[in-house]
């Protein structure tokens, strides 16, 4: 991305802000349990948060977005789809503008996120790896990314 | 050529429906895209350009999409106007490919297949005269009825080509402009479009991309439509062009440049008009708020062109300058001041200088 550095700025200073990089915190990776996907690389992750159709191992993969809790989503900017949130959200609007795609499916409680992803085929999404611990039915699959 | 072309277009969208699996996995999606516009001329008044003027708009888009079968529709209701803009559906061919049936988006025009109506998502109020909508005064087509491919195809480098294309129905020229085929118009005098895009981008999640596009549209005259002895009967216009959407850092380029071949057919003799047209928009975002921007629009020989000279109030040239705050995270207030030239010298050229003060904001 061209734009990657003025966008990492961006999201390092909300981080300073919000105070994302507190040690010992870790977002991890979680689906369902049932989902056959053991990983996924960081690559194919973004791909699917930024509208690409994406299948490992077989499986295509059903990407969720956890809001509500803003340091959780700046570590999702910057980890995940490396772009300020700004760039991200007119991504999303613009692909539903051009093509009709369909826009990601949204929570903003974990225990309603854990259910989704348990009801769907290879739902992914991000979450406090002290949350996903708690949650049945869920099982962790990358992590993507720990306070310093 | 005129029955021939709507069936085509009739059994293409039959054959997209009738190829819909069933759907297992479906969504909704609507999008609103108001906007208020002020327009002021701080000069002289001109023929055929109001002094003043405000304009509100809802653009409304409804997608359904399941999990190989999609369908688009965008409807404008504005102060001015309403019209179904785009109703086509689609099929997926591969996981990056659709075919659609139905009335699209020209293709093979850069700006208007990136931000179609949705006015919050372009950074400038205005649209460049070379992407002006078919009822704005635009001069070759946006709004085309038939069939459309769209694919992308990522290569192993992490590079993506895309291409779309499509077939289908131009617009006629009418005495105020071109006039785009309705999906539900009973009669058709419109002749052939085909039209293509293929761009570039160096890295398959990259925004920055370049590329060429280009045309072929067989546009038919109404009777009575041109004031001269010898009637005019059709145009036939090819386009062939190149366009960027390139990204440095906070700085972004998008141009086009498009050269026009037109043959104007008359009962007694053929004219060959030829002419370039562009435009170069830069745009800075000086902090995550703040975007300032401008524009030049203009050409090679658009001043003497017969077919430009049809329509009246085409811009052949503008120099603008705006800037743009995004006060929340889906709206924005945007600002333009411009000189501006209009009519082609055929009708005698104008030219006067305007502010426009704009809100969008897409819901939800």
């Amino acid at each position: 991305m061209i734009r990657r550095r003025g966008h990492w700025l961006v999201v390092c200073v909300a981080c300073l802000i919000t105070g994302a990089g507190t040690p010992g915190d870790t977002v991890v990776l979680v689906t369902g349990a049932a989902c056959p996907l053991t990983d996924i690389n960081a690559l194919d992750l973004r791909k699917a948060y930024l509208g690409v159709v994406v299948k490992v191992q077989g499986q295509q993969i059903r990407p969720v977005l956890m809001r509500g809790d803003e340091r959780l989503e700046q570590v999702f900017y910057q980890s995940v789809v490396a772009m300020s949130k700004k760039s991200y959200e007119r991504r999303r609007l613009s692909l539903t503008l051009k093509y009709g795609t369909p826009r990601l499916a949204e929570f903003d409680d974990v225990v309603a996120v854990s259910e989704a992803l348990r009801s769907m085929e290879c739902g992914v999404t991000y979450l406090w790896k002290r949350d996903a611990k708690v949650l049945a039915g869920v099982k962790t699959v990358r992590l993507l990314w720990q306070g310093t | 050529m005129y029955m021939p072309h709507r069936r085509l277009a009739a059994f293409g969208l039959i054959g997209v429906l009738a190829g819909a699996p069933s759907v297992a996995e479906v969504n909704h999606e609507f999008l609103f895209f108001p906007s208020v516009d002020g327009f002021d001329t701080f000069s002289e008044s001109v023929p055929s350009v109001k002094d003043s003027f405000t304009r509100a708009s809802l653009d409304l888009l409804y997608g359904f999409s399941g999990d190989r079968f999609r369908f688009l529709g965008e409807f404008l209701l504005s102060s001015n106007e309403s019209e179904l803009e785009r109703l086509q559906a689609g099929l997926r061919m591969g996981d990056e490919t659709f075919v659609w049936a139905g009335r699209f988006h020209a293709p093979g025009k850069f700006w208007t297949s990136e931000y179609h109506h949705g006015q919050f998502l372009q950074t400038s109020i205005t649209r460049p005269a070379l992407e002006e909508w078919e009822d704005d005064g635009g001069t070759y087509p946006s709004h085309i009825a038939g069939l459309l491919l769209e694919s992308e195809h990522q290569r192993h480098d992490d590079s993506a080509i895309g291409l779309a294309a499509s077939v289908g129905l131009a617009p006629v020229l009418e005495d105020n402009g071109l006039a785009a085929h309705e999906i539900f118009e009973g009669k058709s005098e419109h002749g052939l479009s085909l039209s293509f895009r293929a761009s570039y981008r160096p890295e398959y999640l990259s925004s920055s991309q370049f590329g060429i596009l280009g045309g072929w549209n067989e546009i038919n005259v109404e009777p009575g439509t041109i004031a001269v002895p010898d009637e005019l009967g059709n145009i036939d216009q090819a386009t062939l062009g190149v366009f960027t959407d390139w990204y440095w850092n906070d700085l972004r380029l998008l141009a086009s440049l498009v050269y026009f071949a037109n043959t104007l057919e008359f009962p007694t003799q053929n004219t060959d008009d030829n002419y370039l047209l562009g435009y170069a928009q830069l745009e800075y975002e000086a902090n995550n708020v703040i975007t300032v921007f401008g524009r030049v629009d203009g050409g090679i020989d658009q001043d003497d062109s017969a077919y430009l000279g049809l329509f009246e109030t085409f811009i052949t040239e503008r120099y603008m300058l705006g800037a743009r705050w995004d006060v929340a995270e889906f709206h924005s207030l945007t600002l333009e001041v411009a000189d501006t030239t209009y009519g082609a010298s055929a009708t005698g050229s104008r030219d006067f200088n305007e502010f426009r003060l704009q809100w969008s904001a897409v819901f939800p």
